[in-house]
């Protein structure tokens, strides 16, 4: 019990505000108590040397190459987030292909080849007779000028929406980038 | 021996820089009870080590040797 007290006093010596009697207190224990001599004795050669200790000074340079390395680290990291976001962009590229293909480019040449030209051999063989050259011309022209329309409007579509998407991802990406430097700040 | 980096700090601030409490409250942005707390343990956990390494020492010391 009388140790830990000593132990009490001797934080207070080497926070240097300890009084005159106190100091004694600890002298007169430690005449008496050979682990407490030992004790403070390793503790104050420790803190003396620690004291004498040379200032190092950082070389010149120093913090911007650290913080250099850890930009350079953590632009290739794989953190959790960072891997979501772009598991995510794929994933939505891919739907976004799926859609494209299965509403957009699939009807485009459903409607405007097999059924239109089916619908071309059947009335030219209805006609085949009186006006061959005629409905060939009539038909084709028919065609181009439905293609052409479906086209416009199909390519109007198109654009937009990857006009949306590729905003959208712009917006998530500046979004991330800028939450990203609010938190490095 | 390797304090943790926590309890470095603190003795490092106060003993080697001569730095007072309040200088280091202001660097760590701690409150001063942790400050003394921190030091207290360092101390403490320095003068463990230190004991634990002289019984080592002495453990394989070769008496009488040279």
């Amino acid at each position: 019990m009388q140790c830990q007290e000593i132990n009490n006093l001797v934080m207070k010596y080497f926070d240097g505000n300890i009084s005159e009697l106190e100091r004694e207190m600890i002298i007169k224990h430690n005449e008496k108590c050979n682990r407490c001599a030992e004790e403070f004795g390793l503790l104050r050669n420790a803190i003396d040397t620690l004291e004498e200790l040379p200032e190092i000074e950082v070389p010149a340079g120093f913090e911007s190459r650290v913080m250099q390395g850890i930009l350079s680290r953590r632009a290739y990291s794989t953190n959790p987030k960072i891997v979501a976001f772009w598991l995510l962009s794929v994933l939505g590229l891919m739907v976004f292909g799926w859609n494209m293909a299965a509403y957009v480019i699939m009807p485009l040449i459903r409607e405007s080849g097999i059924i239109i030209a089916a619908n071309n051999v059947l009335l030219y063989g209805f006609n085949v007779v009186s006006g061959i050259l005629r409905e060939i011309v009539i038909t084709a022209s028919m065609l181009l000028g439905k293609i052409l329309v479906m086209r416009n409007v199909l390519l109007r579509d198109y654009i937009t929406s990857v006009t949306l998407i590729v905003l959208a991802f712009m917006a998530i990406n500046v979004f991330l980038a800028y939450r990203r430097k609010l938190q490095e700040n | 021996m390797k304090l943790p980096d926590k309890y470095r700090e603190f003795l490092i601030l106060f003993h080697h820089r001569n730095l007072s409490y309040q200088e280091i409250m202001d660097i760590t942005g701690e409150s001063l009870t942790i400050v003394k707390n921190r030091l207290y343990r360092a101390r403490q956990m320095l003068k463990e080590e230190l004991i634990s390494r002289e019984k080592e020492r002495e453990k394989y010391a070769v008496p009488g040797n040279k």
